[in-house]
């Protein structure tokens, strides 16, 4: 059963059009990322999935409730979904005690007790439940308003950028966190975010916006490796291009020879376009005799940066083999994968 | 005004000498600031009435006390506040126009810390004497002369009657202050929450008030009110019963009017101010979480909104101690404040009489001021530290 149904939907922000034709579904427990620069529009959609945006034409079905549609407008109060902001919108004139329990309803003192104890062990924040937010780090901050919609037994999360505030050194660990309870509980979330890395690290499924509207939604894996278009395909990782002719379902002529690619390729035979190769792609081998040359060399630590030239094409390589210097020789080799001609 | 002190230490490290600093840096940048400032001033000036009236410099705002007070002309007084209004509109465009200026050049103010020059040998002194001068000559001194007034007299001014001036005074600036804190909160809630633009027209329109001067006030709140007590009285008699007087202009209540209408502004500045602060995901999280607007109002918005309640009524609380030309024109038969005690001896040449309640209205005033200072301070270093 899906958790979240939207079809063709449209909004308009102050004359503006935000939205323009979102189709999306998100199945129970899954992880959604929105994913996109920023002014696309995935922080209105998620918006208008809690109610707090208006939205002009489509439906939204909330666990098969109809929330959004011509003339139907179920109000954020109604629609128990829970809300993550960016600055954590923790109210400071309440302790964290008083926030976790701030939209339970519960009357039952020891019922909201033990809601409350079951939050804080959740999130691991024992000890600090009548600290007040301004008193706590970033990420305790973060993880408390976590626990504070979770508290409200939401049926759908929605994040909005919520790691943005937080130090890179921590991210990755607060990211893994949260992930994991959602997981243990079942959740289904929607995230928003600009960054491909948290994306890729957050959720299950991934939807690229572009201007108002889903280009591609998937696996993030399938979005990574047969991205619909070049939109995509250079927001997700860097990208090389070079020119070339489909030769058979499966090889593909380009100026450095004939490629083959482990699936069945994109377009038919004889279609000639631009064959998309990820710098991590290419193996690099010593080869004095080649007309491929390292014209620009960068160490990052695990892997280098060449700059390939060959031909008239320059190359992005990235390579785990740092002994290459600038003006060596080398030959290019594809590792074995699916190709996308463009 | 906030000038950004990178400024300055990038202007002194190209050479610049403090004089320089001020003529080719400071002084540009402060120049909106210093039309707002020009703007305001005049603003006062225009709406002062009772140093004009003391010197017998007949001015628009005599004029109308005059015209409704001596001569009983209600019309020709409006037609004269009219005239002031022109200028008072006058200035606040240019106020206006200036401001949006300064937001200009205070783009980009990031850290607002303050950049000093040390000043030496008689510089020092004369920068130090220019500015106790200021202090001296617009406050001490004023208030040292009261002071000894009041002691020398404090036998004429300490009466019953001082009392009930005080009680009366501080009546009415606590009505006036609630009121306006309540009007506030009632406007800054609606358009924090309502998503229609026209619902932001009341506060602007009230907001307005402040700039009315106290004379032109008193006759726009007086003629509307006269129409409504002589309506009033009308219908009573077409039932064939006996009217109930002057309600609004007969009572306090004129005078509350107005006072709410010239000070609503400072109130709705206060509690606006503190809901910029508060991010609108506050709302948002409420309203996710199942609140309906009235628990959102009273569980998030009211217990921050607490001190910024406080300090605007304090405000609202200390211009009602001293609001003149307002009061002298709207109070009942009868009915003294300290303010208008004071502008009666003033007026009769009995200046030490009146002393005793000139100081009365500055202590007033001038504590709360103290605690707000501090409070702003406090606030400040709260916000950098």
């Amino acid at each position: 059963m899906p958790m979240l149904t939207i079809n063709n939907l449209h909004s308009a922000y102050q004359g503006q059009v935000v939205l323009q034709g979102v189709d999306l579904s998100l199945a129970e427990g899954d992880i959604l990322a929105l994913l996109g620069p920023s002014g696309c529009g995935k922080t209105t959609l998620l918006r208008a999935i809690a109610g707090l945006q208006p939205t002009s034409h489509g439906q939204i079905s909330i666990a098969n409730t109809l929330c959004n549609d011509d003339g139907v407008l179920v109000p954020s109060e109604q629609r128990h979904v829970g809300m993550i902001f960016q600055d954590y919108a923790l109210f400071p004139h309440l302790t964290v005690a008083q926030n976790i329990l701030f939209g339970v309803s519960e009357k039952n003192p020891d019922l909201r007790a033990q809601r409350l104890q079951e939050m804080l062990a959740l999130v691991r924040l024992q000890g600090l439940a009548e600290r007040f937010p301004h008193q706590l780090s970033g990420g305790q901050q973060q993880r408390v308003s976590i626990a504070r919609a979770l508290a409200y037994r939401p049926q759908l999360l929605l994040l909005d950028e919520p790691f943005s505030n937080i130090d890179a050194q921590v991210r990755g660990q607060l990211i893994c966190e949260i992930r994991q309870i959602l997981k243990q509980l079942n959740i289904s979330a929607i995230f928003v975010t600009h960054s491909k890395d948290e994306a890729f690290a957050f959720a299950d499924q991934l939807a690229l916006f572009k201007a108002g509207k889903i280009v591609q939604c998937g696996r993030p894996e399938t979005l990574y490796e047969l991205p619909n278009d070049r939109y995509v395909a250079e927001f997700l990782g860097s990208v090389n291009y070079l020119p070339a002719s489909i030769y058979d379902n499966y090889q593909v002529d380009t100026p450095i020879g004939r490629l083959s690619s482990r699936t069945a390729l994109n377009k038919p035979i004889s279609y000639a376009g631009e064959l998309l190769l990820r710098p991590q792609q290419f193996e690099l081998l010593g080869d004095d005799n080649s007309d491929a040359v390292i014209s620009e060399r960068r160490f990052l630590g695990n892997h280098c940066h060449y700059v390939v030239d060959i031909l008239q094409y320059r190359l992005q390589v990235h390579s785990e083999q740092t002994q290459w210097q600038l003006g060596q020789r080398v030959k290019l080799q594809m590792k074995a994968h699916s190709l996308v001609v463009f | 005004m906030e000038q950004s002190h990178n400024l300055f230490q990038a202007a002194q490290l190209m050479g610049s000498s403090a004089w320089q600093s001020f003529f080719r840096l400071a002084l540009p940048m402060a120049r909106p600031a210093l039309a707002v400032g020009v703007a305001l001033v005049a603003m006062e000036t225009v709406a002062d009435f009772a140093t004009v009236d003391y010197f017998a410099v007949p001015t628009l705002t005599t004029a109308v006390y005059d015209t409704w007070l001596g001569y009983g002309s209600l019309s020709a007084a409006a037609k004269l506040s009219v005239l002031i209004l022109l200028v008072v509109f006058t200035m606040v465009g240019v106020e206006r126009f200036a401001r949006r200026k300064q937001a200009l050049y205070q783009q980009g103010v990031q850290d607002a810390g303050q950049f000093k020059y040390q000043l030496k040998g008689w510089r020092k002194w004369a920068v130090f004497s220019y500015c106790t001068m200021l202090l001296a000559t617009g406050f001490l001194i004023p208030f040292l002369i009261l002071v000894n007034y009041s002691y020398h007299y404090f036998e004429q001014s300490w009466h019953d009657e001082f009392w009930q001036l005080s009680i009366n005074s501080l009546m009415v600036a606590t009505i006036v202050s609630i009121t306006c804190v309540l009007l506030a909160l009632l406007l800054m809630f609606v358009k924090r929450v309502s998503p229609y633009r026209q619902d932001l027209l009341p506060s602007r329109l009230v907001s307005t008030g402040y700039a009315l001067p106290g004379t032109v006030l008193a006759i726009g709140v007086l003629a509307p009110l006269t129409y409504i007590d002589f309506a009033i009285n009308d219908i009573y008699q077409w039932l064939g019963m006996k009217g109930p007087g002057l309600l609004f202009t007969g009572s306090l209540a004129a005078l509350v009017i107005a006072f709410t209408v010239r000070f609503a502004a400072i109130a709705i500045g206060s509690i606006e101010n503190r809901y910029k602060t508060m991010s609108p995901s506050y709302d948002m999280a409420a309203m996710t979480m199942a609140q309906k607007p009235w628990q959102l109002f009273y569980r998030i918005h009211l217990p921050l909104l607490r001190k910024a309640m406080f300090v605007g009524a304090l405000l609202v609380f200390i211009e009602s101690m001293k609001e003149l030309p307002a009061a002298l024109l709207l109070k009942p038969i009868g009915f003294e404040n300290l303010a208008t005690y004071v502008f009666q001896y003033v007026s009769d040449e009995q200046l030490e009489q009146g002393a005793l309640a000139a100081i009365v209205i500055v202590l007033v005033g001038l504590f709360p001021l103290i605690y707000l200072n501090k409070s702003i301070e406090q606030n400040y270093a709260d916000v950098n530290h």
